[in-house]
């Protein structure tokens, strides 16, 4: 009896392969993409080996990477991309794992499996096969992007696999946070928890500069193994028992709860709404407020650490010859990579634009607009309550950015750009909101080749222009009347879009 | 008065007809059944007259006024149940009543307590917990709680549990006996025979019959099981619709006007027993949906 515990695991895999093919690819491509192209771009960089003592000199011990072990390209490439990767990878396994695990059973899916022929253990087996097989294909594929480079097999093929191990790590206590929480996304938190807990482990062996450390947080197990260093074996004595160890007791809390159940209670919620939860802004802000915290603070911490890392990158930039146009426009070449800075985050910017306003067509969809908009409010209100917060919440995220870097003005002056695009998405969702989605996000990619184009000189500055970003590109000075049009076109196109919304069926599908 | 008045309303999704030119009137403090199968245009229409949809033609009163417009207005004097509902998981069931009921007017806490507790329902659950009759229990309760002159229930008790679903036809009394007004979409036939005056039977965008259930029974036929001393073989006559003969015993259903003239003849064989009774609401439905197949 005991193999029919694993009865159709096979099957699942293929099943389980199918889902989210992307993630699973990303899982496997990226280590190799991050290899391979650190290891090229640093031999095109540091071609003396005096540009090598030097960076390595700049570098070394820094809190957040680490020691640099070995003084060569190799050592220093797996030293730039150890922790982006390994941290990458992990987050790719959790919710890898957590999909075909906790998502599966919350929507009931895993339930019409396991009435199948379908061994109790089969599932939680195929999810891990699954993502422990894209680690190690993963962590082989960036020994490749290393080897491809020139660089040492053992080395390479070390650090590829102290990687992979660094994401079987992770998947293991997604799998142990799938049994215990009792929703998916608790589990999701608890594990990234997870991943921010051995981040801060990780810094705080760096800044003690203990490498033995290293050991107990998988982010810093590609570190520990000392690749192109005299390569550390007894990681590997130490890592496959943990995970082993890992996955053993996500088995044994699988086995000894319900479908369904967990160890954790389920956060009880109100039982009572607030006074103030009565208006359809109020149910606005309790929707948004998640997202909205996340970019603005998001957007406060970059500005606080890019601020404190000011004078050293002033230092790095002095004498070089970055971006000389820019530099000399606006006074120095720390303000000139602020500047771009500035103008990348904003761009990035209008993709919280988007989605925040795409949240009012997913809550149409859902048939949840239907409900409030049965009581006694006016569409407008409704749509006005969301568009609020999309709005307010850019502009929060970028001025605190731009607080933080001391450059309030510049980074205001960008705003108009990203309302337009937000109010674009609006407008679609008033008139057309099964296009809003795709038109939106097509608009935004379409922007940024235009800059792409007109940065190689393929298009000309009128074509550019079309792009809201053009007029707010680095460097251009900042008048008011192309801000003034782009609040105007948005002020308009909001406008549109309230009075279609008011006049539109409702869709629900 | 009419609480309900719609007149020739039409209304097509793209190249689909959902609606071709309905009248229907539901008068001020009757429970009023609107029946027909999935996609004959009940939905449609309730949506029209929450003002979520544009009507194409026609004429939609509801509460004296119109329902794209005056859509706050008649919001707050009606509550509604849709028949699919997904309130937001990360909310309490507390808190979607509370925002609900809320949004409508006034809500009284005392009643709110009453409904939580008829209903055995748990209001400080994340909705992502709840089961779909648990979550339809949201909507009723929210929708309950108003104190409203009308309630527009889309298929109510879908996910209702049986217990559940009579403790729902006794609120639905209780609210005709305060003399609120009650539109009631379902295809629980059972249910709509034991709460409704009036029914509405709307099929395919139109509608086929409206009445209260004694006047559609008394248009429809009987329907008549009878056991005679001999085989029945001589009933093939004018106004007797679906005759089946086994042995010595005969089921058949016949116009009003031929039941004497069949009577007679079921004499001749020597009737043994004789059942007949006018059509059950399922029968009239069954009937009006089997029309088409029946002339074709």
């Amino acid at each position: 009896m005991k193999q029919r515990e694993y009865a159709a695991t096979g099957k699942l895999l293929k099943i389980y392969l199918r889902n989210n093919k992307v993630i699973t690819l990303l899982l496997i491509l990226l280590p190799f993409l991050f290899a391979y192209a650190a290891a090229a771009s640093n031999m095109a960089v540091l071609q003396t080996p005096e540009q090598l003592s030097t960076y390595i000199a700049e570098n070394q011990g820094n809190a957040l990477l680490g020691t640099i072990a070995a003084n060569t390209i190799a050592g220093v490439t797996v030293w730039r991309i150890r922790l982006s990767t390994a941290i990458i990878t992990s987050i790719l396994s959790i919710v890898l794992i957590i999909n075909n695990t906790r998502v599966d059973e919350e929507q009931g899916r895993l339930e019409l499996l396991r009435a199948g022929a379908v061994g109790p253990k089969a599932p939680l087996t195929a999810a891990l096969v699954k993502v422990f097989g894209a680690n190690l294909l993963g962590g082989v594929a960036m020994a490749a992007g290393f080897a491809a480079a020139g660089f040492p097999a053992p080395g390479s093929l070390v650090a590829g696999l102290a990687t992979a191990l660094c994401g079987c790590c992770f998947a293991g206590m997604a799998a142990i946070a799938a049994q215990v929480a009792p929703n998916a996304r608790l589990a999701r938190g608890l594990s990234f928890g997870a991943v921010a807990f051995f981040l801060v482990w990780q810094v705080l062996a760096n800044a003690a500069g203990n490498e033995k450390l290293l050991l107990w947080t998988p982010l810093g197990w590609c570190a520990y193994a000392r690749p192109y260093a005299g390569e550390n074996f007894l990681l590997f004595a130490f890592a496959v028992p943990a995970i082993a160890l890992l996955t053993a007791m996500a088995y044994v809390l699988s086995g000894r709860r319900d479908m369904g159940g967990s160890y954790m209670r389920e956060r009880s919620g109100r039982v009572h709404g607030r006074k103030s939860f009565k208006s359809p802004l109020a149910l606005a802000w309790r929707l948004q407020r998640g997202m909205l915290f996340l970019w603005v603070a998001a957007y406060a911490v970059m500005g606080l650490i890019i601020a404190s890392l000011m004078p050293s990158i002033n230092k790095m930039l002095e004498g070089t010859a970055f971006l000389p146009g820019l530099s000399a426009a606006l006074g120095g070449a720390g303000n000139a990579f602020l500047a771009i800075l500035a103008y990348i985050l904003t761009q990035v910017l209008a993709a919280y634009g988007i989605m925040a306003v795409l949240r009012i067509r997913e809550e149409e969809s859902m048939t949840r607009a239907e409900l409030v908009l049965a009581g006694a409010t006016t569409r407008t209100r409704y749509v006005a309550g969301h568009l609020l917060i999309a709005f307010t919440g850019s502009a929060a995220a970028i001025a605190l950015f731009g607080y933080c870097i001391g450059d309030f003005t510049s980074c205001i002056a960008r705003l108009p750009a990203v309302w337009l695009i937000a109010s674009v998405t609006a407008f679609l969702y008033g008139i057309a909101p099964r296009a809003a989605a795709p038109v939106s996000w097509g608009l935004l990619g379409a922007s940024l080749l235009l800059e792409f184009l007109w940065e190689i000189k393929a298009i000309g500055n009128h074509v550019f222009a079309l792009s809201p970003f053009s007029w707010v590109y680095p460097g251009v000075v900042v008048s008011f009347p192309p801000i003034f049009t782009m609040l105007l076109v948005s002020a308009v196109l909001v406008g549109l879009s309230l009075v279609c919304f008011s006049h539109r069926d409702i869709v629900a599908e | 008065m009419a609480v309900i008045e719609i007149s020739g309303l039409t209304k097509s999704y793209g190249k689909t007809q959902a609606l071709r030119g309905i009248d229907l009137s539901v008068k001020q403090g009757e429970v009023h059944g609107f029946i027909g199968m999935n996609g004959a245009g009940k939905s449609t229409t309730i949506r029209i007259l929450l003002g979520m949809l544009k009507k194409d033609g026609g004429e939609v009163k509801l509460l004296g006024g119109d329902p794209f417009k005056d859509c706050v207005e008649l919001h707050k004097r009606l509550a509604y149940v849709p028949s699919e509902i997904n309130p937001w998981p990360n909310l309490s069931g507390g808190e979607v009543i509370d925002l609900l009921s809320r949004m409508r007017g006034k809500p009284d806490p005392k009643r709110r307590a009453q409904l939580i507790e008829r209903f055995q329902f748990d209001p400080g659950k994340k909705c992502r917990s709840y089961s779909k009759g648990n979550r339809q229990k949201v909507a009723l309760i929210a929708a309950l709680v108003s104190d409203v002159e009308l309630y527009i229930f889309d298929e109510p008790t879908s996910g209702l549990d049986p217990l559940m679903e009579s403790v729902f036809q006794d609120c639905v009394r209780e609210m005709a006996a305060q003399g609120k007004t009650v539109f009631l979409s379902s295809h629980i036939l059972a249910e709509v025979e034991k709460l409704c005056d009036r029914v509405t039977i709307i099929k395919e965008g139109q509608i086929v019959e409206s009445g209260s259930l004694r006047e559609l029974q008394q248009f429809s036929r009987l329907i008549v099981h009878a056991e005679c001393a001999r085989p029945v073989t001589g009933l093939q006559i004018p106004g007797v619709y679906g005759l089946r003969c086994e042995g010595n015993k005969a089921s058949f259903s016949v116009d009003a006007a031929a039941l004497n003239v069949a009577l007679k003849k079921l004499t001749e064989y020597e009737t043994v027993s004789l059942h007949c009774a006018p059509p059950e609401l399922e029968d009239l439905f069954l009937h009006y949906y089997a029309k088409d197949d029946e002339t074709q």
